[in-house]
């Protein structure tokens, strides 16, 4: 009869017990090593870097700068004075998936020139990692929304040049939705199974908590987390789902899977841009969040001064006219022609109501244990 | 010498799983009992509080898990139920149209398994083709979609059933091909009707397939993540996206790595109940 074997049985037999766990205790035992042998102290607090008198200068710099970045960062128009300046010089890409994905990076022992940073440049900066950069390096800093480059600062020093930012606020569907003056349209009852929430640890916990009447939601104790927690495991109930992707987000509202969304206004401008379904924006009366991202120096960088002229280019007038035009992210930069700048893009980001930036609440660099309470917190939601 | 040439043959193979399996688990054990953290500060030396809190059930992710558990053997059941027929069809009945049939079956799969899912939305969505087909007949009133077709676990079931059917066919499919006729001819010349030859003969045999084909579907549902992401909706929310999202977006390597390394152990442990259930029935027959 012929025997038909889904598994050799045979290797179960050859590796007994005793073999299989002293493999796995070495394993562990190896990692165990491995870690205890880490650097696990890096550097001491705060920003570090290399003497003026030690660096060389710019001419004497390689000049091949490794950047973090987004997928996409790599199109040269985000760049171009840079690229102008030294057209025989590119920077090497590492492309990241956001600020999880950089301190782990960064935490194995990979660590770039420069990188884009959003909340998690504090912890960065307690790492002991990023070293400052010199405001007086980047001719285009000047022209910078101050209210931006302030929110960059740690300890009085900028440890992050803003490149790019957006309201954190919601898009509705004014067919089915009144029009909304507050966050706790994204909690409302009356839109059960039709709200969608974005999948962050910081955003919707920060946003619910200024519902609540929170005065510091990204500085909760820890009863104002528990409760935070209570109300967002309540809440749950009427998000049909959280988006990652706002591909997913706006594929969804205009199919009507949604009505109501957390969304930034790039999601909103690309509805309206679409213009087959009417949809709103919340200006909410809590005044409006916003992400912030930016650019920072590493402590190492062999670069110095190639690192300040790509950051220069990064946020000059017509690499952040693009950048607007074509990714949709709030610009940094306060000087931009708006007679170049896409009209509803304008309108998305308040741009011609230049005391509108007055009432902006950048999100501010993020502890490490801030990470790891509302990331805890957060996760127990999903799962609940 | 001749005692050195097995060890030496098998060295690669396990140099390779040492280093790309054992050494990474290692890894992550080491993080799930905080001797390697994400954050420096969180580094306070050997602690195994999240193992404590997942195995009380103090966190939610055990019940998470109990949930992905019973939706992975649903789906694996379903996907063998619906492959055996398939499968014996393609084995035994589909003669030389056999292999065009068996193209037709995994042709899916030469397409991207997310393309593959974001066209169930466009079938499923509130304005998809089965709700516009609702709406048109007037089986559902204009506006008023079948809610729970999309970001539903109905949803998530549906496409992982639908996504590993040739997966569970194919190793049932090489089993039912293999088998030698002789039992079944034999047992229908000593009277037996062919549905109790069937009965008796050929799915007794077919088994090593059908375990396969189990495996082959439940092992990869139980940590699947992206169709519950793109199509379940909060009300399913697997273990495979709390890992996921733990280490993605959650700062939550500790807990996370409890959860990668309980998942590894657990397939680790039933697939070695598995394996010795063949051995002992291998040695039975």
């Amino acid at each position: 009869m012929t025997t038909n074997h889904i598994a050799g049985p045979t290797v179960a037999t050859r590796f007994s017990r005793r073999t299989m766990l002293a493999l796995m205790a070495s394993a562990t035992g190896g990692a165990a090593l491995l870690a205890a042998c880490g650097d696990d102290s890096a550097k001491s607090p705060g920003a570090t870097g290399t003497g003026s008198a030690a660096r060389p200068s710019l001419e004497n710099e390689k000049g091949d700068l490794r950047v973090f970045d987004f997928a996409g960062a790599d199109t040269v128009d985000l760049w171009s004075p840079y690229s102008k300046e030294f057209p025989d010089k590119a920077p090497k890409w590492t492309f990241t998936s956001g600020d999880v994905d950089v301190i782990a990076k960064v935490r194995s022992g990979d660590v770039p020139d420069m990188g884009v940073v959003f909340g998690i440049r504090q912890s960065l900066y307690d790492l002991g990692v990023l070293q400052p950069w010199d405001p007086a390096l980047i001719p285009s800093f000047p022209d910078l929304f101050p209210e931006l480059t302030e929110a960059g600062k740690i300890n009085g020093e900028q440890i992050m040049i803003p490149t790019q930012w957006g309201t954190e606020s919601a898009i509705f569907d004014p067919s089915v939705v009144d029009k909304p003056d507050s966050y706790a349209v994204l909690f409302d009852d009356a839109y059960k199974g039709k709200i969608s929430w974005f999948d962050n640890p910081l955003v919707i916990p920060t946003i619910a908590a200024l519902v609540n009447g929170i005065k510091d939601p990204f500085n909760m104790t820890d009863a104002e987390l528990t409760d935070t927690k209570k109300f967002l495991v309540d809440k749950m109930k009427n998000v049909r789902f959280l988006w990652s992707s706002e591909t997913d987000l706006t594929s969804a509202f205009l199919t009507g899977d949604v009505v109501v969304a957390h969304a930034w206004p790039s999601a909103w401008a690309a509805l309206i841009n679409d213009g087959s379904k009417e949809v709103g924006y919340l200006a909410p009366k809590e005044g409006a969040y916003a992400w912030l991202g930016g650019h920072a120096l590493f402590a190492d960088t062999k670069n110095y001064y190639h690192a300040h002229k790509f950051v220069d280019a990064l946020v000059s007038k017509p690499a952040q006219t693009w950048q607007l035009n074509n990714y949709a992210s709030g610009p940094s930069n306060a000087k931009l022609d708006q007679t170049q700048l896409n009209e509803t893009f304008v309108t998305a980001f308040n741009l011609n109501d230049p005391s509108s930036m007055a009432s902006l609440r950048p999100q501010p660099a993020i502890p490490s244990s801030t990470y790891q309470r509302y990331g805890e917190m957060w996760s127990a939601v999903k799962a609940s | 010498m001749k005692r050195f040439v097995g060890p030496l043959l098998s060295l690669p193979a396990t140099v390779w799983v040492i280093v790309l399996l054992f050494i990474p688990v290692g890894f992550i054990g080491a993080y799930s009992v905080n001797l390697m953290s994400l954050f420096p500060e969180e580094q306070g030396g050997l602690s195994t509080e999240k193992w404590r809190e997942f195995v009380t059930g103090e966190s939610p992710y055990l019940r998470l898990f109990g949930d992905s558990f019973m939706l992975a053997t649903t789906v694996a059941l379903v996907c063998v139920v619906l492959a055996f027929p398939l499968a014996y069809f393609l084995a035994k009945l589909a003669m030389k149209r056999r292999y065009l049939l068996l193209l037709l079956l995994t042709a899916p799969a030469l397409v991207s398994y997310l393309l593959r899912v974001i066209a169930w939305k466009v079938i499923l969505g509130d304005e998809g083709v089965i709700n516009s087909f609702a709406f048109w007949t007037g089986l559902r009133a204009e506006g008023d979609p079948i809610p729970q077709l999309l970001y539903s676990r109905f949803a998530v079931m549906i496409i992982l059933i639908y996504g590993w059917l040739p997966f569970a066919a194919l190793p049932m499919y090489a089993v039912i091909s293999n088998l030698d006729p002789a039992p079944v001819e034999a047992a229908v010349d000593l009277g037996s009707s062919r549905w109790g030859a069937f009965w008796r003969v050929t799915a007794p045999l077919s088994l090593p397939g059908v375990i396969a084909a189990f495996v082959a579907v439940f092992t990869p549902t139980l940590g699947e993540f992206i169709a519950p992401q793109l199509v379940g909706g909060t009300s399913t929310y697997l273990y495979g996206n709390a890992v996921s999202s733990l280490f993605g977006q959650d700062f939550d390597w500790r807990t996370g790595s409890v959860l990668a390394l309980f998942l590894f152990l657990f397939a680790l442990v039933a697939l070695a109940i598995l394996a010795r259930v063949r051995l002992v029935k291998d040695l039975a027959t």
